[in-house]
């Protein structure tokens, strides 16, 4: 079973890594969530401390907006997927990267899902 | 992530100098139909509370001029039956446990989950109204 995080801010993917506060986690197998799904709120944000989490947690995937390159590089090392500078609403995120067709960068619009040809 | 008809009148006061913490903790609670609101200081937590009693306050510990300990100690005085769930930073449980003994529901640590602290709230509130 595997193990998705996503740093959302209301109703998005956030923006920024380093600058999340809000955490959505869950598991999932076979396409699907398994269980339920849990919304971490940090006391401050913290690059850091979210990948203190991602590890101690036994976080197998990631996705999210804009990540350094250290960190990226961290969680690779850690054997995280991560999937960065996705855009749009962290919902469709989780299914597009739930059914494996979210790619790295990707634009996600509001209402369709098709991402955005810029 | 249901929300039970009963739990939407709930109302929380979230005390919190963490501004970005207490607001989003604020918002995620309003998205699940809770009344939530926010104050950002132990004398502001008081007076928001003179002015309008909440069913449950999500207490912080560590705040400036009146810290999570003394609100808890004044509000004993003048409001006893006031549920109040301390929050408190990773790894200072021991903060949490002398709140509970100064008469709090519970204590959450932070980074909170979501889905825990709305249980204890709900246990609380049922607590209250049973």
């Amino acid at each position: 079973m595997r193990k998705l995080l996503i740093p959302i801010q209301g109703d998005f993917v956030a923006p920024r890594f380093d600058l999340a506060t809000e955490i959505f986690m869950a598991r999932f197998e076979n396409g699907e969530v398994v269980g339920e799904p849990k919304t971490i709120i940090m006391e401050r944000p913290s690059d850091e401390g979210l990948c203190q989490m991602i590890v101690e947690e036994h976080i197998t995937d990631v996705v999210c907006g804009g990540i350094e390159e250290l960190h990226y590089n961290f969680l690779v090392w850690k054997k995280v997927k991560v999937l960065d500078g996705i855009i749009g609403g962290w919902q469709m995120a989780l299914e597009k990267a739930l059914s494996g067709r979210l790619q790295q960068g990707e634009i996600l619009q509001q209402n369709s899902d098709e991402p955005l040809s810029l | 992530m249901e929300n039970n008809e009963k739990d939407k009148g709930i109302r929380i006061l979230v005390a919190d100098d963490e501004v970005e913490f207490a607001s989003t903790l604020v918002t995620r609670l309003q998205l699940r139909k809770f009344q939530a609101r926010m104050v950002n200081s132990g004398i502001d937590a008081l007076a928001a509370i003179d002015e309008e009693v909440p069913d449950i306050l999500l207490l912080d510990l560590k705040m400036p001029d009146l810290d999570g300990l003394e609100v808890l100690a004044k509000l004993r005085e003048s409001y006893p039956h006031l549920k109040v769930v301390i929050l408190t930073g990773h790894g200072s449980f021991e903060a949490g446990r002398e709140g509970m003994e100064l008469g709090a529901f519970d204590y959450i640590m932070k980074p909170v989950d979501l889905n825990r602290l709305i249980a204890i709230v709900k246990s609380a509130c049922g607590d209250s109204k049973a």
